[in-house]
C-alpha cells in the first residue's frame, strides 16, 4: 500500500484538473516510451504567462501541464493558467450569483490495479455525482448502471474481498446483504460511505471541526442530528456509518493516514484577468480568466503532471468562480480580505493598501502599511556640463521636483475565492496592480503593470512603487542584497569610507536591488520587499521603501550609447509587468523567523517551477496508465538551509554539483547554523563513486588552491591573511577508510558554497 | 618562460602519475615564490611602470555581439574583434618581450574556432610563454549592479572552463578585470576570491571616492568581501588610474590621434625628447596616488588594436627611450607587463594594505551623474534574464536526470550535441546556445539596459531562440523518461 496504485483526482466545474501520481504500474521503461505516440506534440513553454497568455491552455479541450521544481526541496506552488470563456462559460457567468462558493474535494482511490478497485472508483464517482460533481470520464448513465449492478450482486464478492486483502478493508469483515444503505440524503450517503471506506477529508475537516460553517457541513450536521447523531467526533460518526466497534480503531487510523497524506482539501479557482492586462498592447490571447490550483509538494528536482480538461457543466463553474466585486470608493467601511494567514485592509477612500495583518492562533497582528505609485520627471539636458546632465539609460536624475502620485483615483475590484484573494487596482490608463494573498502563503504578492508611460508632453518619466509603514518614523538605515546573496547595510546620505557631498538627494541614495530590500531599524519589526528582477531602490524617508519599476526617457545621457531610453513596442511605449513580494516579521512563526521567510521565498523566486504544456487527445485513463506523472531526481530533500546551486553534466559520467548554505550568520535560527549533507543517496538514479572538491569556478581542485596572501591594516595593527581554508575538519572523507563517519558527508557553514565534481554510475532502471 | 611551457604541455597531454605530482610542485613553487618567470624583472629603487596592452571588447553595446566580432556597421563604430586578435597574434610573434591580455572568452572562442591548426599552435605557444595572458576569462565582463550571483557564477565558469580545456590549468586566469562596469558589488569580489583569483582591477568608482583614495594613496586595498566567509573572500583590489585608458597623449592606436614616436633626428617632427618628458611627467603624476614603487598603465581602450602594430611599434620605442634616460639618472623603469605581473610585483613589495568592507555603489562619475538609472533600465529585458536563469537551471538539472547517459565531455562545449545524439534527438547545439546566450546577457551593456535598442532586440532574440529550442529538448527528454 502507499502511494503506489492510488490516484488523486479533483473533479471540478469548468475545468477538471487531475493530478498524476507515481506511475500506476510497474512497467518496463520501454513500454512507457512505446506508449507515447511519435506524433504527439512536444511539451512547450508558454513564455507569455506573465500577461496571461498561453495558446494551449486557452484553446485545447484537454492538455497536460508538467510542473518541474528545480529546488532541492518539495515546493507547493499555485499554478495559474490562462483560460478562455466559451459559449457555455458565458451562459454560466450570467447565472453566477454574487455569492462565492467553496468546494471541498474528495479523495477517491482509483486505478490502483487491484481487482474491484475500478468498481469502487465507479461507485465513488456515482456518489460524487450526488454532491454536485460530475462523473468523469464515465458517462453518468453508464456509471449509474454499473453501480446499481454492483450494489445488487457484486459488491460483497468483489469489493469486500478487495478491501479485505488490502489495508483499506481492514475494518470491514461482515458481508451484510445491503452494504449501501440509503439514508434520506445523498449528501449524507456520501459522507457515511466515505466514513466506511475510511478515507474522507470531508468528514473530518468539514463535519468534525475545522470548517463547520460550509454549507455542506451545515446540511450534514442537521441531517446527522436528525439521525440522532449529536456529537461529531469520529467514533460516533463511524458508528453512525455502520462500522462495527471492533473495526473503528483501524478506520480512524486509516482516515488519519489519508488525511495526513492528502492534507487540506484541494480546490481550484477561476480568477478574472484584470482589464489592464487584457488590454496589454500586442497581447493576442482569448483568455479572460486564470485557472488557479495548487501543485502541492512538487518533488525536489522533480515533476508533477496534471491532466486538465474543459467541461461544460455550469454547476462546476459556479463552484470555481471567484466572488468579484467592483468597489465603490468613498464609503466608511474598510475593504477587508482575510485568508487563513493574511488580512488585507484597503482604504475605502483611496483604494490603496492600508493595513496588512498576520493571522496567528488567537491573534491578528495588524501593521499599518500603504503602497502607491509615484512618478519622477526625468531631467532633460544637453549634457554640455555637469548641471545639464540628463536622466538616461545610465543616469538617474529627477528634475528636482518631488515625485508625483500617478493618480488620485484608484479603481478597485476585489476577488474572493477558495484559493486566492485579490485586490485589482487601477490608476488610470497606464498603471495597475494586483495585490494577491494565497491561502497558506505568508507573503503579499504585488503584481504591477506599468506602461505605456506617457511622454507626449515631452517629459520623460520614471515610475516607482513606494511602500510606507506609518508607524516607523525614525531611522535612515536599510539593507539591500549584493547580487542576490549577502545583505549590505545602507544609510541614507552616507558612505562608509568618505565624506559624501550629495547633490542628488534621490539618485544618490539609490542602490541596486537584485533580489530584496529590507527595512530594519533595530526595532522588533522588520519588513522586506523581494523582487523578480533587478531594480533600483532606496529608503528616502524613515519607514519607507521605494523601488523603480519602469522608466522611459527622451534624452541621451551622453555616456556613449547615443540614444534616449525610449523603449517602444507595437507602436506604443513598452509595457512592463513584474512582481514584488511583501514580507513582515509579524508573518514569522516558531518554525520560520523573518530571515527564514525572506531566504526561502527568495529561493523560490529564483527558481520557480517550470511549466510545460502539451495538448492531448488521450483520455485521462490512458494518460494515467502510460505516463510518469510524479517523479523526483533526488533520493531525498536537502536540509532547509542548503540551496542546490548547480547540478550539471560535466564530462564522462561526471556531474558538477554546487551546494550553498543560503543563510548569513545570525540571520535566522536555527537556519544559520552549519548544515551537514550526505551526498550518499542524494541522487535517485546515480550512485556517486568519486568526489573531488573544486574551487567555485570548477577549474582547479580545492586542494591545489594557493592564493596570494596579503597583509592588511586592521584596527591599526597589520594582520596577515591566513592560508586558504584548511579542510581537514569538514572535508569529504572520501579516501579515509578509518573514519566512521559517512564518507560522503559534507558540512557547510553560513553563506558557504562548496563545489564538487562527482563521478557517478547509473544505479536505477527507471529510464 | 620555460617553466610555463613545461607546465602547459604537461597539462594538455595525457601524463603518468609522477608527472602529475610534478605539476603540483611546479604550481606550488609559483605561488610561494611569486616569481613569475614570464614577467619582466622590476628594478629596485626605481618607479616601475607596468604597461598593460589590452583591448576592451564589449559583448554588445552600440552594435550586436555578431557585428562587433566581424566588424560590420563601421559607421556606428569602427570595431572588429576578429581583426584585433589576428593583428595581436601577429605582433606578439615579432618580439617575445611584447605582451597582451585578453579578457572576453565569448569573443576569444568565436575567433579560436575559426583558426587553422598552425595558428592555434602559435597561440598556444604565446599563452605558454606568458606573452598572451587571459585575464578575467569569463564569457563576458559581467555587469555587477543588475546581475544575480547564480548567473555570474555560470558565466564565469563557462569561460574559465573553456580556457582550461583549451590551454590547460597553467593558463588559468588569476586576475579579475572589471574595468568598465558602473560600480562594483561586494558579492562579485567574494565570488572572484572563491574562484581562486589573486586580485581584481577595476576602473569606475565614485569620483569623490577616487579623489579621496588618490589623496590617501589608498587606490589599492584588500577587499574583505564577505561578512561570513572570512579571508576565503578577501580579494586584493586595485583601482586603475585612468579608468582603462592610456595616459593622455599615449594612445597609439590607428583610431587615436596622438602622435607616434618620431625618432629620426633628421626629421623636423622629431619628438622623442618631448614624448619621454611627457611620459615621465604622467608617470610621476600617477605615482602620487599609489603606495608602492609600481604603477600600472592601461594601454588600450574600447575595441582598439585592430592594427596592433601601431601600438607595439610605438611602445617598443617608448620603452627603449624612457629606459635609456636611466643612463642619465632617471629613476623610472618601464616595461611590458600584465595585471598578474603587476599584482605579483605589488605582492613582492611586502606592504600592508588598507581594507574595504562595503561596496562601490552607487557610482557617480561626476556631480549630478549618478549611474543609478541602469539599475532599472529596460525592465522587461531584466525580467527576461532572471526568468531565463531559472529555466536554464531547470534544464541543466533536468537534463541530467532525464537523459539516458552521461557520456559527454562538457555541457559547456560540444556536450549537448552528444547528449542529444545519444538520445536520438539531434538538435542540441541549441542548448549550448542558450547557456552562451545567458553568458552574453550578463555583460555590462546587456542586462544593464545600457545598449542601443537594436542591440537589446538582438539580446532578447538570443534568449528567446535559445530558450525555445532548449525547451523543446526538455520536452523530448521528459518524453524519453516516460512522461
Amino acid at each position: 500500500m502507499g502511494v503506489m496504485g492510488e490516484a488523486h483526482r479533483w473533479v471540478m466545474g469548468g475545468y477538471q484538473v487531475v493530478m498524476g501520481e507515481a506511475i500506476s504500474k510497474l512497467q518496463p521503461p520501454e513500454a512507457v516510451v512505446m506508449s507515447k505516440g511519435k506524433d504527439e506534440a512536444t511539451p512547450v513553454l508558454c513564455p507569455l504567462l506573465n500577461i496571461s497568455s498561453c495558446p494551449i491552455t486557452e484553446s485545447a479541450p484537454s492538455f497536460i501541464t508538467t510542473v518541474y521544481n528545480p529546488v532541492a526541496r518539495p515546493v507547493t506552488h499555485y499554478v495559474r493558467l490562462p483560460v478562455s470563456e466559451d459559449a457555455a462559460f458565458k451562459r454560466a457567468l450570467l447565472l453566477l450569483t454574487i455569492e462565492g462558493w467553496e468546494i471541498a474535494f474528495q479523495w477517491v482511490p482509483s486505478y490502483a490495479g487491484i481487482p474491484g478497485n475500478e468498481v469502487a472508483d465507479s461507485a465513488a464517482r456515482m456518489v460524487l455525482t450526488d454532491v454536485n460533481t460530475t462523473p468523469f470520464p464515465l458517462p453518468l448513465s453508464a456509471a449509474k448502471c454499473l453501480i446499481s449492478r454492483v450494489c445488487r450482486s457484486t459488491w460483497n464478492n468483489m469489493l469486500g474481498d478487495t478491501l479485505r486483502i488490502t489495508s483499506m478493508g481492514q475494518y470491514r469483515s461482515d458481508s451484510s446483504p445491503q452494504p449501501w444503505i440509503r439514508k434520506k440524503s445523498r449528501v449524507l450517503d456520501v459522507t457515511l460511505t466515505r466514513l466506511r471506506l475510511g478515507h474522507t477529508t470531508l468528514t473530518l475537516t468539514c463535519i468534525a471541526s475545522v470548517c463547520p460553517l460550509t454549507p455542506t457541513a451545515f446540511v450534514l450536521q442537521s441531517q446527522l442530528l436528525a439521525l440522532n447523531v449529536t456529537t461529531f467526533d469520529l467514533p460516533t460518526l463511524l458508528a453512525a456509518a455502520g462500522v462495527p466497534p471492533s473495526r473503528q480503531h483501524a478506520v480512524i487510523r486509516l482516515t488519519c493516514a489519508f488525511l495526513r497524506k492528502t492534507g487540506n482539501a484541494v480546490k481550484t479557482q477561476l480568477v478574472p484577468i484584470p482589464k489592464p492586462v487584457l488590454a496589454t498592447p500586442g497581447r493576442k490571447s482569448s483568455a479572460t480568466f486564470e485557472l488557479v490550483f495548487p501543485a502541492a509538494d512538487i518533488p525536489p528536482l522533480g515533476l508533477l503532471r496534471f491532466y486538465i480538461q474543459r467541461t461544460h457543466n455550469r454547476r462546476f463553474l459556479r463552484q470555481q468562480m471567484s466572488k468579484v466585486q467592483s468597489r465603490q470608493l468613498g464609503g466608511e467601511t474598510p475593504i477587508i480580505l482575510a485568508t487563513e494567514n493574511l488580512t488585507l485592509v484597503v482604504d475605502p477612500h483611496t483604494g490603496l493598501l492600508k493595513m496588512v495583518g498576520a493571522v496567528h492562533p488567537g491573534a491578528i497582528n495588524m501593521i499599518p502599511v500603504s503602497q502607491n505609485f509615484f512618478v519622477y520627471a526625468g531631467m532633460s539636458g544637453n549634457n554640455s556640463k555637469e548641471d545639464f546632465r540628463a536622466s538616461g539609460a545610465y543616469i538617474f536624475r529627477p528634475n528636482g521636483s518631488e515625485a508625483a502620485k500617478v493618480s488620485d483615483k484608484v479603481e478597485v475590484v476585489t476577488i474572493e475565492g477558495p484559493l486566492v484573494y485579490e485586490v485589482q487596482q487601477q490608476w488610470g490608463p497606464w498603471v495597475s496592480q494586483v495585490l494577491r494573498a494565497y491561502m497558506g502563503r505568508t507573503n503579499l504578492e504585488m503584481e504591477w503593470l506599468v506602461g505605456p508611460i506617457p511622454v507626449e508632453d515631452g517629459v520623460g518619466r520614471e515610475v516607482v512603487s513606494r511602500v510606507d509603514w506609518a508607524d516607523l518614523t525614525t531611522g535612515n538605515t536599510f539593507y539591500t542584497d549584493s547580487n542576490g546573496r549577502e545583505m549590505l547595510k545602507r544609510v541614507k546620505d552616507y558612505r562608509p569610507t568618505w565624506n559624501l557631498k550629495n547633490q542628488e538627494p534621490v539618485a544618490g541614495n539609490y542602490y541596486p536591488v537584485n533580489s530584496r530590500l529590507i527595512l530594519d531599524n533595530g526595532t522588533l519589526f522588520k519588513a522586506a520587499i523581494l523582487t523578480d528582477r533587478s531594480q533600483g531602490g532606496s529608503s528616502l524617508q524613515p519607514g519607507q521603501m521605494e523601488l523603480m519599476v519602469h522608466r522611459r526617457l527622451l534624452h541621451d545621457d551622453a555616456f556613449g550609447v547615443g540614444e534616449a531610453l525610449n523603449e517602444t513596442q507595437f507602436g506604443e511605449g513598452l509595457v512592463a509587468r513584474g512582481k514584488h513580494f511583501l514580507l513582515h516579521s509579524t508573518f514569522a512563526d516558531r518554525n520560520c523567523d523573518f530571515g527564514c521567510l525572506h531566504r526561502s521565498l527568495g529561493e523560490e523566486l529564483l527558481l520557480p517551477p517550470l511549466y510545460l504544456f502539451e495538448e492531448t487527445t488521450a483520455s485521462v485513463h490512458a494518460w494515467k496508465e502510460s505516463a510518469v506523472n510524479k517523479w523526483s531526481g533526488l533520493g531525498r530533500s536537502l536540509p532547509n538551509n542548503v540551496h542546490l546551486l548547480t547540478l550539471e553534466p560535466w564530462g564522462d559520467n561526471r556531474l558538477l554539483l554546487r551546494l550553498e548554505h543560503m543563510y548569513a550568520t545570525g540571520e535566522s535560527q536555527p537556519h544559520s547554523n552549519p548544515a551537514t549533507v550526505s551526498l550518499k543517496g542524494l541522487l535517485a538514479d546515480w550512485e556517486i563513486v568519486d568526489v573531488e572538491e573544486m574551487i567555485l569556478s570548477a577549474n582547479l581542485k580545492k586542494k591545489d588552491e594557493n592564493r596570494l596572501n596579503w597583509k592588511v591594516k586592521e584596527s591599526g595593527k597589520p594582520v596577515s591573511q591566513s592560508k586558504p581554508h584548511s579542510r581537514s575538519d569538514n572535508s569529504v572523507h572520501q579516501e579515509d577508510p578509518s573514519t566512521k563517519e559517512d564518507p560522503l558527508s559534507i558540512t557547510l557553514s553560513a553563506m558557504e558554497i562548496r563545489t564538487f565534481i562527482l563521478t557517478v554510475k547509473k544505479s536505477s532502471t527507471r529510464f | 618562460m620555460e617553466g610555463r611551457t613545461d607546465r602547459l604541455e604537461m597539462a594538455s597531454s595525457t601524463h603518468p602519475r609522477w608527472l602529475l605530482a610534478l605539476l603540483v610542485v611546479v604550481i606550488a613553487v609559483r605561488s610561494t615564490s611569486q616569481a613569475n618567470p614570464s614577467c619582466h624583472p622590476a628594478k629596485e629603487g626605481m618607479l616601475n611602470i607596468h604597461l598593460v596592452c589590452h583591448t576592451h571588447d564589449d559583448v554588445g553595446w552600440l552594435k550586436t555581439v555578431d557585428q562587433y566580432y566581424y566588424g560590420s556597421r563601421t559607421g556606428t563604430q569602427n570595431a572588429g574583434v576578429q581583426y584585433i586578435l589576428d593583428s595581436v597574434v601577429d605582433a606578439l610573434q615579432k618580439d617575445p618581450a611584447r605582451k597582451f591580455i585578453y579578457v572576453e572568452s565569448a569573443f576569444f572562442f568565436r575567433w579560436w574556432d575559426q583558426q587553422t591548426q598552425p595558428t592555434k599552435d602559435i597561440v598556444k605557444r604565446l599563452v605558454a610563454s606568458g606573452q598572451l595572458e587571459f585575464i578575467g576569462g569569463g564569457w563576458c565582463m559581467n555587469d555587477e549592479g543588475t546581475t544575480h550571483y547564480n548567473a555570474i557564477i555560470d558565466q564565469m565558469t563557462l569561460g574559465l572552463i573553456k580556457l582550461n580545456e583549451t590551454f590547460g590549468e597553467a593558463a588559468r586566469p588569476t586576475v579579475a578585470w572589471q574595468i568598465d562596469p558602473f560600480g562594483h558589488s561586494r558579492e562579485q569580489a567574494s565570488i572572484f576570491a572563491q574562484m581562486g583569483f589573486d586580485g581584481l582591477f577595476f576602473g569606475r568608482l565614485d569620483h569623490d571616492d577616487k579623489n579621496t583614495r588618490w589623496a590617501n594613496r589608498t587606490m589599492e586595498m584588500v577587499w574583505q568581501a564577505s561578512q561570513d566567509l572570512g579571508d576565503a573572500a578577501w580579494l586584493f583590489t586595485g583601482v586603475l588610474p585612468n579608468t582603462y585608458s592610456p595616459p593622455k597623449g599615449f594612445c597609439f592606436d590607428i583610431l587615436c590621434s596622438d602622435d607616434p614616436i618620431m625618432d629620426d633626428p633628421r626629421l623636423h617632427d622629431y619628438n622623442v625628447d618631448e614624448r619621454v618628458d611627457s611620459f615621465l611627467k604622467a608617470a610621476e603624476e600617477e605615482s602620487q596616488g599609489y603606495a608602492s614603487q609600481h604603477i600600472i598603465m592601461t594601454m588600450g581602450e574600447d575595441f582598439l588594436y585592430q592594427n596592433a602594430n601601431a601600438w607595439y611599434k610605438n611602445l617598443d620605442k617608448l620603452i627603449r627611450y624612457v629606459n635609456k634616460r636611466q643612463e642619465s639618472g632617471s629613476k623610472v623603469n618601464v616595461m611590458y607587463s600584465t595585471p598578474s605581473c603587476y599584482l605579483s610585483a605589488l605582492h613582492d613589495s611586502n606592504l600592508t594594505w588598507p581594507t574595504k568592507a562595503d561596496d562601490f555603489f552607487p557610482y557617480a562619475s561626476g556631480n549630478h551623474s549618478y549611474w543609478t538609472g541602469y539599475f532599472t533600465s529596460r525592465p522587461t529585458l531584466k525580467g527576461y534574464v532572471r526568468q531565463t536563469n531559472g529555466i536554464l537551471q531547470s534544464i541543466i538539472t533536468g537534463f541530467h536526470f532525464l537523459s539516458l547517459t552521461l557520456a559527454y565531455p562538457s555541457l559547456l562545449l560540444q556536450a549537448v550535441k552528444q547528449v542529444v545524439s545519444l538520445l536520438g534527438m539531434g538538435r542540441t547545439s541549441n542548448l549550448e546556445a542558450m547557456v552562451q546566450a545567458m553568458g552574453v546577457l550578463q555583460h555590462h551593456d546587456a542586462v544593464s539596459g545600457t545598449e542601443k535598442q537594436h542591440v537589446a532586440d538582438d539580446y532578447s532574440e538570443r534568449l528567446a531562440g535559445g530558450t525555445t529550442a532548449a525547451m523543446g529538448l526538455m520536452g523530448e527528454a521528459l518524453r524519453l523518461s516516460g512522461g
